[in-house]
């Protein structure tokens, strides 16, 4: 009680503790929150499409990196044991031109019209069977606002031009946003190839699906073994994916730099004003010594009080967080993803700030002399 | 002839080494009395305030021994010196050091929070010390809110709080003025003193030396003269 009166009423201090600890919280968090969400959008196409193996070129290595492959390879995949159908999909960036002459790039996703596997699986408006229609596309809403900034009302029955040809929009769809920011059309595997400029080989993926009673993975390492495929369950593709960007990108740094400014920032003000607060009470803790107070009870009362600040401040901190990720995940942008693991992370970086807070107090502490509330 | 609470023999203590040693004291000889208040004087710089330290076993003698409340210091370690000074001495400290952010209620009930005592407990023992001292209506202010002499007496109260055997007073007037000097030293001898106790108060203010029943005079780590007669209970008016 006494430890935490002295430290509370300190208002002073105590709201510069509470208010660094907040800020490096908060700070540590949302990034991280941030890194992760950007982290899931790179795979945002998988969860999009959906499809339980994807089957692709041996040389692809995230879903967002295309190695195009012969049409044949469907062929191939049927052929596998355990393999219960298998279809082909397209995947490609393109430009499309608007009603009123502006381009808008789009990720085209062309689907099998006898399933529809890979289907957009939230329609806000229209239906999905619609895209077996001719030239018929289903756009999702990123592409509704992206319109709406080039002044364009998208209805059912608007039109674009995908490489000069006119296609009608029969649907609207929800959809994750894109690592890449690009809106989503999704159409016809035959529209697909028609409006793409023509390749020797056009198949991006093949969404595959195990037989009853055959694991994903089984299959997938089955698939995998035919030559020039690799194979790869979508949990399994989102999560080479999200390794991919970590390792070949500068984002981890980037947000690494941040934390780590959080930890600094949070380090230096915590432990710079705890240092003010003690040598301001070094008098006073040496009377409480000279009065018999041992130093392991004022250590232990210096870590309480260190450790309180931390508990306020770092609630404080992953409160703004929640609020900053209420605020943010209607729109999508920034992405953000706060997995259960960040506030551990950052409640032990925080615990790690504190104690070294109080170890620096309680050093000084051990430095000063008891008789010196004589002098 | 009363009892010994101090006894002090051949005590010596030095500070830094080789030529900048300083000798602090130099084998000095001290007996303090229980119901006795003793002062202390001497300009600064003679070793008043290491003698003080040594003798409330916050620094240890180079050489020589001290027994203090029947117990020889040298015998005890840290851990058995510190609760010896928190259940069997009181501080009044020049600087009164009361901690800022306590209230005065709370600063008395320290000695007791670290004997262990339950909160509430130290905080109605505390409260009736404050009352005692004439200090009821001000128990929940802070130090800040308090006059010299009400924060020397909220001092005081928590030196006695615990009802120790020993009270150590340094320079217990030296920040107040003159009249709210005698009336703590008033206060302090009317509050503090009694047969099983001990009041060393170390001081060169020469103004409250009719309130000690011997003061010794030190000059350059040795005691130079002791005045006064030792007495019982010798409760001055």
């Amino acid at each position: 009680m006494v430890a935490f009166h002295m430290i509370f009423r300190d208002r002073a201090k105590y709201l510069t503790l509470v208010g660094g600890l907040a800020f490096c919280t908060l700070l540590i968090s949302q990034q991280f929150g941030v890194f992760c969400g950007v982290m899931l959008l790179t795979a945002s196409t998988l969860r999009n499409i959906g499809g339980e193996i994807w089957v692709m070129d041996r040389d692809g290595q995230q879903v967002n990196q295309v190695v195009p492959m012969r049409s044949i390879e469907v062929q191939r995949v049927r052929s596998v044991p355990g393999v219960g159908w298998a279809v082909p999909l397209i995947w490609t960036v393109t430009s499309a031109r608007l009603s009123n002459g502006s381009m808008e790039t789009f990720q085209l996703v062309g689907l099998d019209s006898a399933s529809l596997a890979g289907r957009p699986g939230r329609m806000i408006e229209g239906r999905v069977e619609d895209l077996r229609m001719p030239n018929a596309v289903i756009l999702d809403q990123v592409a509704v606002e992206r319109f709406a900034k080039s002044g364009i009302t998208a209805g059912l029955g608007s039109t674009l031009e995908i490489n000069d040809r006119e296609v009608r929009v029969v649907g609207f769809c929800h959809t994750d946003r894109s690592f890449l920011g690009y809106p989503y059309a999704f159409t016809a595997y035959e529209t697909a190839l028609a409006c793409i400029p023509p390749e020797r080989k056009t198949l991006s993926y093949i969404l595959a699906k195990a037989s009853p009673g055959n694991p994903p993975a089984d299959v997938a390492a089955a698939i995998g073994r035919l030559p020039g495929l690799r194979a790869l369950s979508s949990p399994d593709f989102a999560w080479a994916t999200m390794v991919w960007f970590f390792k070949n990108t500068g984002v981890p740094l980037s947000f690494a730099i941040v934390v780590a400014m959080g930890l600094f920032i949070g380090l230096a003000v915590t432990g710079l004003t705890f240092l003010m607060f003690v040598q301001d009470n070094l008098r006073h803790l040496a009377a409480l010594k000279a009065m018999g107070a041992g130093f392991g009870d004022l250590s232990v009362m210096l870590a309480f009080q260190a450790l309180f600040v931390g508990v306020v401040g770092y609630g404080i901190g992953l409160g703004l967080t929640a609020l900053f990720g209420a605020a943010v995940l209607p729109k999508g942008v920034p992405a953000f993803f706060l997995p259960w693991q960040a506030p551990l992370v950052v409640a032990v970086l925080v615990l790690v700030v504190c104690l070294s807070a109080a170890a620096l107090g309680i050093a000084r502490l051990a430095r000063s002399e008891t008789a010196m509330v004589f002098k | 002839m009363s009892r010994l609470a101090i006894q002090c023999r051949a005590v010596e203590k030095s500070y830094g080494s080789g030529g900048e040693r300083v000798r602090a004291l130099r084998g000095l000889d001290l007996d303090a009395r229980y119901g006795e208040l003793l002062m202390i004087a001497g300009p600064s710089g003679c070793g008043k305030t290491t003698l003080l330290s040594i003798v409330c076993g916050i620094l240890q003698a180079d050489k020589g021994e001290v027994d203090l409340l029947g117990t020889r210091l040298s015998t005890l370690g840290d851990r058995a010196l510190t609760a010896f000074r928190s259940t069997r001495v009181g501080f009044i400290f020049q600087q009164f050091n009361l901690i800022p952010t306590l209230t005065a209620r709370e600063n008395v009930a320290m000695p007791l929070v670290l004997n262990g005592h339950p909160y509430s407990t130290a905080q109605k023992q505390a409260a009736a010390m404050l009352d005692r001292l004439g200090l009821k209506d001000r128990a929940n202010h802070f130090p800040a809110q308090l006059s010299g002499g009400q924060q020397q007496r909220v001092a005081i109260s928590r030196a006695l709080v615990h009802n120790p055997q020993l009270v150590i007073c340094d320079e217990p007037t030296s920040a107040l003025d003159a009249a709210s000097g005698l009336a703590t030293m008033r206060l302090l001898r009317e509050a503090a003193l009694a047969l099983d106790r001990c009041v060393v108060v170390v001081t060169h203010d020469s103004r409250i030396f009719d309130f000690a029943d011997r003061i010794v005079s030190m000059e350059d780590g040795e005691v130079t003269s002791i005045r006064g007669q030792s007495a019982a209970t010798p409760i001055k008016p």
